[in-house]
């Protein structure tokens, strides 16, 4: 809690002098995945995203959606993966060229496929920390990469996975 | 101390999960019959070589068993998890991408309730896949990281020799089993009942007919019976059945002997070898050889002393 209100604190206080763009509000985002699995399976994901940027760019909110496979590491299990999430963080640092952003995406992942040549679908609810960096590279595209993105998954059972991503941002 | 955290937290703080001193009791939601059968036997093994005191039921610490897809999603076909209650969660059998029985994954599995952590080099130990039929069940490595898990524990009414068997009698081969290896005399004024499975009928004719003619000499009450509940019984299976791997064997908690004995050669004689397993002495159906044994249980030929023996069908008359 104290870790959040320090954050929240640092993004509110952040230059507001910053050089960023005027009127950049909605960004489209396509990422990569690479999910290490801790006590669950591994996950390798492609998804795309809507974010929002709320109070003189200084929140974001977004809705991203991701398709990808989950295997572990033994190749025993081999399953596909849909990822809906709902996001909302704070922009840390906002210059030109590099921006810092933390938050937080909440939502679910759908386990689905054949186990055993049986059937197989489940729902977990998902919990993620996504620290970000975005470089831009041309006036309307950065470079994202997100290089730890711990996930805790819960359907009865809990299980974790550590991330990391790199896409590519498309300022509307 | 009870840990709330997850798994990682307690593998990295090294907190224990369990305070084996006092009761563990398991509570088993929605099971199958054959999955709580086979978890309530795999805790009695642990009670039996380490002294644990796993319970059936709520108690001040418990562990719940209950079934979990999540956990079949990590290529797992059950895990351990921390918190209150701890849990055991199993991926339905349906979903199994390997080829496990139940009691061994379940045993395994309580051994990270009772605080070990990690797998051994070991695949015969209890926690990687576990042994054989009729060999010890635990192995010295499973000792160890136990008592390491467990600094001080010393465990009550412990049996210094619990052996693994392939199933248990009369569950249709679904239910794992373990036997605290005891030998005691068995009692030859009362009757005992002899189950045979797994031998073809030509066999069961002539280890009739053996018995009979034990009793004949003997007086023992020796019976071919699979549904009487007489406290003194032996099961009696080929290796084929038991996974006791070809050779003769003998196991017996109290009342209850289990043989691993091969099927006949053809010889009428042969059944007398299986018999004087079932009573822990070797027999060969000579009687010359076979009195001094007798004698060793206290049993002279009492009956008749003066049989003549059919060599085709086995079958003996008293000429007196």
């Amino acid at each position: 809690m104290r870790c959040s209100a320090v954050v929240l604190a640092i993004a509110l206080t952040s230059s507001a002098s910053s050089a960023e763009p005027a009127g950049e509000p909605n960004r489209v985002v396509v990422d990569g995945a690479q999910e290490l699995g801790v006590v669950s399976s591994t996950h390798s994901m492609l998804t795309v995203s809507y974010a929002r940027r709320l109070w003189q760019q200084r929140l974001y909110a977004e809705a991203r959606l991701g398709s990808g496979y989950a295997y572990d590491l033994l190749e025993t299990v081999g399953l596909g993966v849909l990822e809906v999430r709902l996001g909302a963080g704070v922009v840390l640092r906002r210059d030109r060229r590099v921006e810092v952003r933390i938050g937080w995406r909440v939502g679910d992942t759908y386990l689905h496929g054949s186990l055993n040549e049986q059937p197989f679908g489940l729902h977990t609810f998902a919990i993620q920390l996504a620290p970000t960096v975005a470089v831009r590279l041309a006036s309307s595209w950065r470079l994202r990469i997100t290089p730890v993105a711990p996930t805790l998954y819960w359907n009865q059972t809990y299980a974790g996975s550590m991330g990391l991503e790199a896409g590519v941002e498309y300022a509307l | 101390m009870r840990c709330s955290a997850l798994v990682l937290a307690t593998l990295l703080l090294g907190c224990r999960m369990s305070e084996l001193d006092a009761p563990i009791g398991i509570v088993m939601r929605d099971l199958s019959d054959q999955d709580a059968e086979n978890l309530v036997e795999s805790a009695r093994c642990w009670n039996l070589e380490l002294g644990t005191q796993f319970v059936v039921g709520p108690d001040e610490q418990q562990v719940e068993a209950f079934y979990d897809k999540f956990t079949c999603s990590h290529g797992a076909a059950a895990q351990v998890q921390a918190g209150w209650p701890m849990r055991i969660a199993i991926c339905p059998q349906e979903y199994w991408v390997t080829d496990q029985e139940p009691f061994r994954v379940l045993s395994h599995e309580l051994g990270h309730v009772a605080n070990i952590i990690g797998h051994p080099d070991n695949s015969l130990a209890v926690m990687r896949s576990g042994g054989y039929p009729f060999t010890p069940m635990f192995t010295e490595v499973d000792r160890q990281m136990f008592a390491d898990a467990n600094p001080g524990f010393a465990g009550v009414d412990r049996c210094d020799g619990v052996v693994r068997r392939a199933v248990r009698p009369g569950t249709n081969a679904t239910i794992g089993h373990c036997v605290c290896d005891r030998e005691e005399p068995l009692d030859l004024d009362q009757s005992i009942s002899i189950v045979l499975g797994g031998y073809p009928e030509t066999y069961v004719s002539r280890f009739q007919a053996a018995l009979d003619c034990t009793n004949l000499r003997y007086g023992t009450q020796l019976v071919l019976d699979d549904s009487a509940s007489t406290p003194q019984r032996a099961y009696v299976r080929p290796p084929g059945t038991d996974s006791c791997d070809g050779a003769r064997k003998r196991l017996q908690e109290h009342g209850t002997v289990y043989v691993c004995s091969p099927a006949s050669n053809g010889s009428t004689l042969f059944p007398y070898v299986a018999i004087g397993e079932v009573l822990g002495i070797w027999l060969s159906g000579n009687w010359i050889t076979d009195d001094p044994e007798l004698a060793k249980l206290g049993r002279a030929p009492i009956g008749c002393t003066d049989i003549v023996r059919d060599e085709v069908t086995g079958v003996c008359m008293c000429q007196q």
